[in-house]
């Protein structure tokens, strides 16, 4: 493929992506570099659902921000349509790469209408003349099944689900290419998440968006997602097409992440899940696979060596017993 | 006697707000047999958690709780002090929260909040009560339990705090333990230990779980037997089996639906959960139901059974019900 149409397959790329905090481990101690992310590499599809699965403290959202622009590379480069992001205009990108956060109460201005909330991006970007915004925040709105009642109407006066709505209202004002939703239902009902993942996907459709879902609700993942990248203490560690990784997962993170997964099925399921002990201190790593701490199927060398990616079973995987 | 050790008629929770009564909870009936895992589930707003606190006894001040029965084996919970409430609750009824880290005092340590529940309701010594919640952690498959004792709330993570939750709750060995969405804030793969550990200690010291719970994954795998709430009334119970091989109640089905599956279109329940304040008649759920007819706006729908066991609370026929839900799937 040439580099011209690559450039246009891929909306974003990552290459070697990491970044490193500084933190103490308590008052007036050395400062210690924690590796939230490392060695990301990582291509988002133009159409596609890209899921980023993982345990709270893996570095899913880190990499979210990275993507964003919102916090800068400590190593390696991503590029948005080819373009290194660090050389792009801050309000460029946020043009084309806009949020939808995971809860709905704090991600929007109490004190601002919905009016203003939606219209903020398009007065930012010095978008279309007051008239001109007026019918767009309101084609917004209807779009993302609000009614025009609402226009006046504060946060406090919505639900949930309505608020999640503004928030995804917000998202498409400036007309984004990409939207990066950080455990977009995970505040919400199981009947309010159904109607929110309804309207992603119709909104999809409609306008040729491009999604990366953050989620660790596997039931949402699998329903809504076409590729699913599976994190580890900040790397990727499994990398399929989601059908693929549901059926035959195969690092053993994946499997275990998979078998913890409860389904509204009656069954003593909870037997199958294997997973012992507590994710690692991420100031103090294990040697070799990061994973082999806790992994069921750990071998001597999995403490020594690091694995590189390999292919597998059509996708790749990030460990010394698989693929290769 | 029955097998029933907690038994629950009629219970309604009144609350006083600004424009009038809100009605938490409408006449909730149900038992809890002897070491099973009894869930209450249904979505925000829906009473389970008024009702557990309703049973305790812990209700805010605004709240007023009417009920025909409420009894705890012999006990008439009813008619009990706060003094005496007071002496059951931690002794032979507990709590599990949802929220480890605001429920657990940050200025004590894990131990002396763990011995404090045994000392209220034991004259021992304090090297006993430090004896039994080294054993219960240990149990709860915690290394070190008379380091972690040593450490307060804040030097845990998320999933040791919650065994700390479940420990103190069993200090005092009781008959009853209320778990209120005890694994909602964790991981999944924390989630999945936690619950296991909690029935494995269920069985060994032969407790009554209620379980308080919005997600089916988790009820699935859990209970033995099921309520599901809505607005504030139970509208279907069973056996886990015969509530999800089987759901009757429309409300059940569209919940049950609306769980991602793969490859399947999503469904959603239309409309808003009606607002509690003032007088309620009818079915509540009649306004987002595609099968509502004017009789269910009439009066109060009771409770009917649909097998041996298993009752919903619809005017519909159990058989119509499932056969038009069986359709509409395929």
């Amino acid at each position: 493929m040439s580099e011209a149409a690559q450039a246009t397959a891929n909306v974003i790329e990552c290459r070697q992506a990491g970044r490193t905090f500084m933190v103490r481990k308590q008052a007036l101690s050395r400062k210690l570099p924690l590796r939230a992310v490392q060695d990301i590499d990582l291509d988002l599809h133009r159409g596609e659902v890209l899921a980023i699965v993982g345990e709270s403290g893996c570095g899913k959202s880190t990499l979210a921000k990275l993507m964003l622009g919102v916090l800068p590379l400590s190593t390696g480069t991503i590029r948005f349509e080819g373009q290194t992001i660090s050389t792009i205009d801050r309000k460029t990108l946020g043009r084309q790469i806009q949020p939808v956060f995971q809860d709905p109460y704090t991600s929007l201005n109490p004190r601002k209408t919905l009016a203003q909330i939606i219209g903020l991006p398009l007065q930012v970007h010095d978008i279309g003349a007051a008239a001109a915004r007026r019918a767009r925040v309101l084609e917004l709105m209807s779009l993302c099944g609000l009614g025009k009642h609402l226009y006046h109407a504060y946060p406090s006066q919505l639900s949930g689900g309505q608020r999640q709505r503004v928030a995804i209202a917000r998202a498409l004002a400036a007309d984004p290419k990409v939207i990066i939703c950080d455990e977009p239902t995970s505040a919400l009902d199981v009947s309010v998440q159904a109607q929110i993942l309804n309207l992603l996907e119709t909104l999809k459709v409609e306008l040729d968006l491009t999604y990366v879902l953050i989620s660790h609700n596997l039931a949402v993942v699998e329903h809504i997602s076409d590729r699913v990248a599976v994190m580890y203490l900040g790397r990727i560690v499994e990398l399929g097409m989601t059908v693929r990784v549901f059926q035959a997962p195969q690092h053993p993170y994946t499997r275990a992440l998979l078998d913890s997964d409860l389904r509204p099925e009656p069954g003593r399921r909870l037997e199958r899940a294997v997973l012992e002990g507590a994710f690692p201190d991420p100031l103090n790593p294990p040697s070799g696979c990061a994973f082999h701490t806790r992994c069921p199927e750990a071998r001597a060398e999995c403490k020594l060596q690091r694995p590189s990616m390999r292919e597998s079973n059509g996708g790749r995987v990030e460990c010394l017993l698989r693929g290769g | 006697m029955s097998d029933a050790i907690l038994q629950v008629r009629g219970l309604s929770v009144d609350i006083r707000v600004p424009t009038g009564i809100l009605h938490a909870v409408s006449d909730v009936s149900f038992e809890v047999r002897r070491e099973e895992t009894f869930c209450l589930v249904g979505e925000s707003g829906c009473g389970k958690t008024m009702t557990s606190l309703a049973i305790m006894g812990l209700l805010p001040k605004r709240a007023v709780r009417t009920a025909e029965r409420l009894r705890l084996e012999n006990r008439d919970l009813g008619a009990l002090d706060e003094a005496a409430l007071s002496d059951l609750r931690g002794n032979d009824m507990a709590m599990i929260f949802q929220d480890a880290t605001s429920a657990l005092n940050p200025v004590f340590t894990i131990g002396s909040q763990l011995e404090e529940v045994y000392l209220r309701h034991r004259k021992a010594p304090r090297s006993e009560a430090r004896g039994r919640a080294e054993y219960l952690l240990a149990r709860l498959g915690i290394n070190a339990p008379e380091l972690r004792l040593r450490q307060y709330p804040h030097e845990l993570s998320g999933g040791m705090r919650q065994r700390m939750m479940i420990a103190m709750a069993l200090m005092c060995e009781p008959r009853v333990v209320i778990a209120d969405e005890p694994t909602t804030a964790l991981d999944v793969t924390v989630q999945a230990q936690i619950l296991r550990l909690l029935a494995e200690l269920q069985e060994e010291l032969k407790i009554s779980l209620i379980l308080i719970a919005h997600d089916l994954g988790v009820v699935a795998n859990v209970a033995h037997r099921v309520a599901v709430m809505y607005a504030g009334s139970i509208v279907e119970t069973g056996s886990v089996q015969q509530v999800f091989a089987a759901p009757t109640h429309p409300y059940t089905q569209k919940l049950m639906a609306c769980i991602p599956k793969r490859g399947q279109p999503l469904g959603t329940i239309a409309g808003m959960v009606p607002t509690l304040i003032g007088d309620l008649s009818g079915c509540l759920f009649r306004n987002r139901c595609e099968r509502a007819s004017p009789s269910c706006e009439q009066r109060r729908i009771a409770l009917r059974d649909a097998d041996p066991g298993h009752a919903y609370r619809c005017l519909l026929d159990a058989g119509t019900l499932r056969h038009r839900h069986g359709n509409a799937h395929e």
